[in-house]
């Protein structure tokens, strides 16, 4: 452990380095295979949200339930800006600052809340930007949907494009989750997580803190969901606001670890592994195999994979 | 106490529903003081504690720490101002070893830098207490008269002003007590003014120069520990002509 905190930017700068090889790496490899494409950009879009996701529910202990809300968000921010003809880039912006701009007031307001009354509160969020998306037809086309103009063309080059922006936000968000848990934040939030009576009387400001991983986790789902948007080029509010966008990434982090940096990660990767492979092979028994592997993770690995490989080592 | 007193307290009040938990008390603590806080179960103290750390907000009232207006005022602010506390029920981080339970409050209240700087505040601070030899335990792995001490170690890596020890004795051994006694006494003579809420009256009689009585929340008596013991008002609301005769044996 002193090694590794005495050199706390090596973990980040490799994330960075392994995403973008992988980034360049993997359409080389996989070719225009859609399949295959797919399956990557998937991945790493759970990878983003679970590690999003654990900022809150991990690091903090706060079982947030608003990833959906802030994927959705990002996804009409950067659809509704190319309507009007901004470039990609500024989309992009667009999305990670109306996604923190409103987890900002939103999580101060919501993190006084414990428990199941967070979570309950933080799934309105989802609920409410539904309805006020689908209410607004002018800007965001209402239930009908909205196009992102300029999506057409090759497929596989749009699939290939949304691979490689997945997988650099996927890589992004791990070094940030690395910075965060190695920090003078992270070790806020774990203390805030222990025992948050205590860590006020330690000195340290748990709204704030908690605000902030609030606030930064909203801002990457937000990416994500218009990364995602770009690569679907076609959205609607019963799909980007789907509650499922919050439930998968909780799952991943369960199964991987949840409050560890690499939890997140190997999560996602045995989530959409056995998805996959119960799909193709149970197909009317896949969400319920999917169950069975739940049950059991909790039963033998209650704590996750990582966790659990740990103790095993230690013992 | 000639200079400003170091925490006021003025017509201080909580009221929970139709009940008045605190009521009406006005109070003035100096530099280096020792003071206990006495008073029947029920009487208030912990809940005037909680309204002076920040844990409770005062229906009526206001607090002032150093000079500055702190009525309301959250609990870190308090404790990066040097004003905190210890939990009648011990509060640890229970999956950080004992030397992050102390170094959290270094690097948040305390003057530490950084992480690094905060694990030797909390080693000295540990050293200094007599538990340098857990702080790589947890603090489920330690026995409660350590724990409480890991306790005394937090408040006094987050360099603070003042202390609120509420029953930092509880449940430990006379040896034990004793210890924890010495510590308080070297504590304050730094300077560090320090409140006790004690039930037992070995701790204040021996520790204490002044004592303050709460009675139904409102203050029943306040001054020093001999006079306070002999008056009969205490002596009938709440030491009794036994717990009279016992204060003036432990003399």
């Amino acid at each position: 452990m002193k090694t590794l905190s005495s050199s706390p930017w090596i973990g980040p700068v490799l994330a960075l380095a392994g995403g973008a090889i992988l980034a360049f790496g993997l359409p080389v490899l996989v070719g225009d295979q859609a399949y295959l494409l797919r399956l990557a950009t998937q991945l790493a879009l759970l990878v983003t949200l679970a590690i999003a996701w654990n900022l809150v529910g991990g690091f903090t202990g706060y079982p947030s339930f608003a990833t959906a809300a802030f994927f959705g968000l990002g996804a009409y921010a950067i659809a509704v800006a190319q309507q009007a003809g901004w470039p990609a880039w500024s989309g992009f912006l667009l999305a990670a600052v109306l996604s923190a701009l409103l987890a900002a007031p939103f999580g101060f307001a919501i993190l006084r809340l414990r428990g199941h009354y967070f979570a309950i509160a933080s799934l309105m969020l989802v609920t409410i930007l539904k309805e006020v998306t689908t209410g607004w037809s002018d800007l965001t086309g209402g239930g009908m949907g909205i196009n992102l103009p300029g999506a057409g063309g090759n497929p596989t080059a749009i699939a290939t494009v949304a691979l490689e922006t997945m997988v650099i936000l996927a890589a992004a968000a791990l070094a940030l989750s690395m910075i965060v848990a190695k920090g003078r934040l992270g070790f806020g939030l774990a203390c805030i997580r222990m025992n948050e009576t205590a860590a006020m009387g330690a000195g340290i400001d748990a709204p704030r803190l908690k605000t902030i991983a609030f606030t930064l986790s909203a801002a990457i789902c937000g990416l994500a969901g218009a990364t995602y948007a770009r690569w679907i080029g076609y959205i609607d509010p019963s799909d980007v606001y789907d509650v499922m966008w919050s439930v998968r990434p909780i799952i991943a982090a369960l199964i991987g670890g949840v409050g560890t940096v690499f939890g997140p990660v190997v999560g996602s990767i045995v989530y959409i592994a056995f998805e996959e492979l119960m799909w193709r092979n149970l197909l009317t028994f896949g969400t319920g195999a999917l169950g069975v592997l739940i049950a059991l993770l909790v039963l033998l690995l209650p704590a996750g994979i990582i966790p659990g490989i740990l103790r095993r080592r230690a013992s | 106490m000639s200079e400003a007193p170091l925490l006021r307290l003025e017509n201080l009040s909580k009221r929970f529903g139709g009940l008045k938990a605190v009521s009406d008390v006005s109070l003035s603590f100096g530099e280096g003081e020792i003071v206990g806080l006495i008073g029947s179960n029920g009487a208030g103290k912990t809940t005037l504690v909680n309204l002076v750390t920040g844990h409770l907000k005062p229906t009526a009232g206001r607090v002032t720490f150093a000079g500055r207006d702190v009525t309301g005022a959250p609990p870190y602010r308090l404790a990066r101002l040097g004003l905190l506390r210890t939990f009648q029920v011990v509060q640890p981080f229970a999956q950080l070893p004992a030397r992050d339970n102390v170094a959290a409050a270094a690097l948040f209240a305390g003057a530490a830098g950084d992480m690094a700087a905060a694990r030797r505040a909390a080693d000295a601070a540990l050293e200094r207490l007599g538990i340098a030899h857990v702080a790589d335990r947890l603090p489920t792995q330690v026995t409660l008269a350590e724990r409480k001490r890991l306790e005394l170690a937090k408040s006094l890596a987050a360099k603070p002003k003042m202390l609120f020890l509420d029953e930092v004795n509880a449940g430990l051994n006379s040896a034990e007590i004793d210890g924890v006694l010495d510590m308080i006494r070297s504590i304050a003579a730094e300077g560090v003014t320090i409140v006790v809420i004690e039930h037992l009256m070995k701790v204040v009689r021996g520790l204490c120069t002044r004592l303050v009585v709460l009675h139904q929340g409102a203050l029943l008596a306040d001054g020093p520990t001999d006079a306070v013991a002999r008056d009969p008002k205490v002596v009938d609301a709440y030491l009794g002509k036994r717990g009279a005769a016992m204060l003036e044996a432990a003399r």
